[in-house]
């Protein structure tokens, strides 16, 4: 249909992305006139509409706004803050939570550590032993509901620890229910945490994998981050093309190791972004749905449902903010939310709207909260499933994102030998290639910002000198240093014969083919730190250069 | 073609963590301006901040926080600064910092605060009235 695609500026009307729009969308823009066909019904293969056949009209996805700071007694009580709310709630009615933890944990480091100053407690929750678990765990029901843990790589300590303090609460690990992200490709790429060798951070995922799908059927042991890629500068599809590419590795690694696909699969969960652009937004998660399953099926021989199910953990796109007038984050997050639930996630965050402040106050995160439950309570869209389906445009976008999203695929593959997508990305990793590639996205994006190419309300238009200022939140410094002197005490009291023990023992096993986490569970349970545990692998595997 | 010589700048993320697209893109900017730009990287400690300094005879330091230990970690920077007596050395800071912690780093010693949003030009001519 003939239109007129440039606007004022003599440009071509895009997505973010670069896809092209026209004026307006009519059946001829199906390239397939058979659409049921390829879309398939939700529930069913290839998941297309959704993963579920009747989605939230059984149960709306989770409202899971992740939270962490200062020790577990505080993050416990921002957690019971938030479920009165009527946050934090999952399938079934029972309560769900997302933890993120500190910088010194996150890197490997004890908050008694030189490189810890400052920063303990401050950005998330401090773990140095299993035991600092126990304040938050306490109060949960870990074996209903969903804990997500936003665990970087290597995930082994911290998972360990986990574990072991679930089961000094009286849970079998087979009970317990949620996802640890143990994805490090993204670990490596966005978070740029990058403490091992890529063939000894390959070796401790899958061990945790394989652990996971011999003693955890309730527990996701890879939560693929495909969010990360986009604040980092990566597009929508990019970042989603990262997000398959890796969990497409996983499997062929897992695969390496003689574990069955049909295992592996459905041990895998997804962390996606979703940016301020609603209708690449709602096609990006539709495209994905279809490639997972196609290519699970048609390349891996998975033929488990679950495993062919790309289940979604919502989570919207923190770079779309501004520090300038934060309330309007609050209007950005609420369409970036929309356009997940339009999508089809199992479960939300919605960031909070003081993001580019400090972490959340109570206020900004149950801001959230009601955002999530005016969607799902006062508008009609959980009462029909894919409400988008059909609509010739989002259609358009649905095989314009998954053409995209293949062609960044085959891209990552050809770094490797063309074929593989764990090479591909080992390769990638190795040559600084996604690095260079994300800085070069992000520079140009900057630019386009600043010479007002791009709008942003409130920062480059519509700028005003008078805002409401948000108070940020502080972690209280009596936090930081109470754990401190925890730690302290705790390994003055501790066996040290014990301690030394485990760690031999950890190294032995580190050093060997057999699976780390028993020895690494019982090492946490023998007063090992997490600085400790990470040492031994550092040591085993070796520092990435 | 100019006879000065360029202004040297250092650049450093303090705090573990990864963040660093806001300080790469500062250091390309001002690269592309013709400062002398040297990235110390991330997960930098003040103490090595002002130890390159030193060795690189920087003219400016440039501290980004991403991870909300701004006030500690400069006021760390200031005062080895001063013990050093480097302090003509010009100090400015960017990150998550939120407007109200704007005035307490500016008594710290910090000369300027450049918050998220800012664009990478104001940086550049802010720092070229050096």
């Amino acid at each position: 249909m003939a239109d007129t695609p440039q606007d004022k500026r003599g440009k071509e009307h895009t997505t973010s992305s670069g896809i092209p729009l026209n004026a307006v969308y009519t059946p001829e823009d199906l390239k397939d006139g058979d659409c049921l066909k390829k879309l398939g019904n939700p529930g069913e293969f290839p998941y297309t509409r959704g993963v579920y056949p009747e989605m939230y009209r059984k149960f709306p996805w989770a409202i899971r706004q992740t939270m962490g700071y200062g020790s577990g007694e505080a993050t416990a009580q921002r957690g019971k803050d938030l479920l009165e709310t009527g946050g934090q709630i999952g399938y079934g009615g029972d309560q769900v939570n997302s933890i993120v933890f500190d910088g010194p944990t996150c890197w490997g480091y004890d908050s008694d550590s030189p490189r810890a100053a400052y920063q303990v407690g401050k950005v998330g929750l401090p773990i140095d032993h299993y035991e600092d678990f126990l304040p938050l765990l306490e109060g949960y029901p870990l074996d209903k509901g969903f804990t997500n843990l936003v665990i970087f790589n290597p995930s082994v300590p911290l998972m360990a620890m986990y574990i072991a303090a679930a089961k000094k609460l009286g849970y079998s690990v087979s009970s317990l229910r949620g996802s640890g992200n143990n994805d490090y490709f993204r670990t490596h790429i966005c978070l740029r945490v990058r403490l091992l060798k890529l063939t000894g951070q390959l070796r401790l995922c899958m061990d945790l994998l394989d652990y996971g799908i011999k003693n955890m059927p309730n527990w996701s042991s890879i939560g693929v981050s495909g969010f990360s890629y986009q604040p980092s500068g990566m597009n929508a599809w990019q970042s989603m093309a990262m997000a398959l590419a890796s969990g497409f590795a996983y499997i062929e690694a897992a695969a390496d190791r003689g574990i069955p696909v049909n295992d592996v699969a459905r041990q895998i969960t997804f962390f996606i972004g979703c940016g301020v652009d609603f209708l690449e937004g709602i096609a990006k998660f539709r495209a994905a749905r279809r490639l997972w399953a196609t290519t699970l099926r048609d390349r891996f021989g998975v033929t488990d449902n679950k495993g062919l199910q790309f289940r979604i953990y919502g989570y919207t796109l923190t770079t779309d903010y501004t520090a300038q007038q934060p309330l309007v984050n609050i209007i950005r997050g609420t369409i970036q939310g929309m356009a997940c639930v339009l999508g089809g996630v199992q479960a939300l965050n919605i960031s909070p709207y003081d993001e580019a402040l400090g972490i959340p106050t109570t206020e900004a995160q149950t801001m959230s909260i009601r955002a999530q439950q005016v969607i799902a309570e006062e508008t009609s869209i959980p009462k029909v499933v894919d409400p988008f389906g059909g609509s010739y445009l989002i259609e358009y976008l649905t095989d314009e994102m998954e053409s995209r999203m293949n062609g960044f695929m085959d891209e990552i593959k050809q770094l490797g030998d063309g074929d593989s997508f764990l090479k591909g990305l080992h390769t990638g990793m190795e040559s600084r290639y996604f690095d260079e590639l994300i800085e070069r996205m992000n520079w140009d994006r900057q630019q386009k910002i600043d010479n007002g190419e791009k709008t942003v309300v409130g920062l480059n238009k519509y700028a005003s000198g008078d805002e409401v200022a948000p108070r940020a939140f502080k972690v209280p410094a009596e936090l930081s240093m109470a754990k401190i002197e925890e730690l302290k005490k705790y390994k003055q009291q501790r066996d040290k014969q014990k301690v030394e023990q485990a760690i031999n023992k950890l190294r032995k096993v580190a050093e060997s083919d057999e699976n780390v986490m028993p020895a690494a569970i019982e090492a946490a349970e023998s007063g090992v730190t997490l600085e400790e545990m990470h040492r031994v692998f550092q040591e085993v595997y070796g520092a990435f250069e | 073609m100019s006879m000065k010589p360029r202004t040297r700048v250092l650049l450093a993320n303090v705090g573990l963590d990864g963040h660093q697209m806001g300080a790469l893109a500062v250091a390309r900017g001002l690269r592309d301006a013709g400062f002398e730009v040297i990235y110390l990287g991330l997960n930098q400690m003040p103490r090595d901040v002002v130890a390159a300094a030193a060795q690189e005879e920087v003219d400016i330091i440039g501290i980004s926080s991403m991870c909300g230990i701004h006030l500690e970690a400069l006021s760390e920077i200031v005062a080895l600064l001063k013990k050093r007596d480097m302090q003509n050395i010009k100090l400015i800071a960017g990150g998550i910092i939120p407007g109200e912690d704007v005035p307490a780093l500016k008594q710290a010693g910090v000369a300027e605060v450049f918050r998220p949003g800012t664009p990478i030009k104001d940086i550049v001519a802010s720092l070229k009235e050096h």
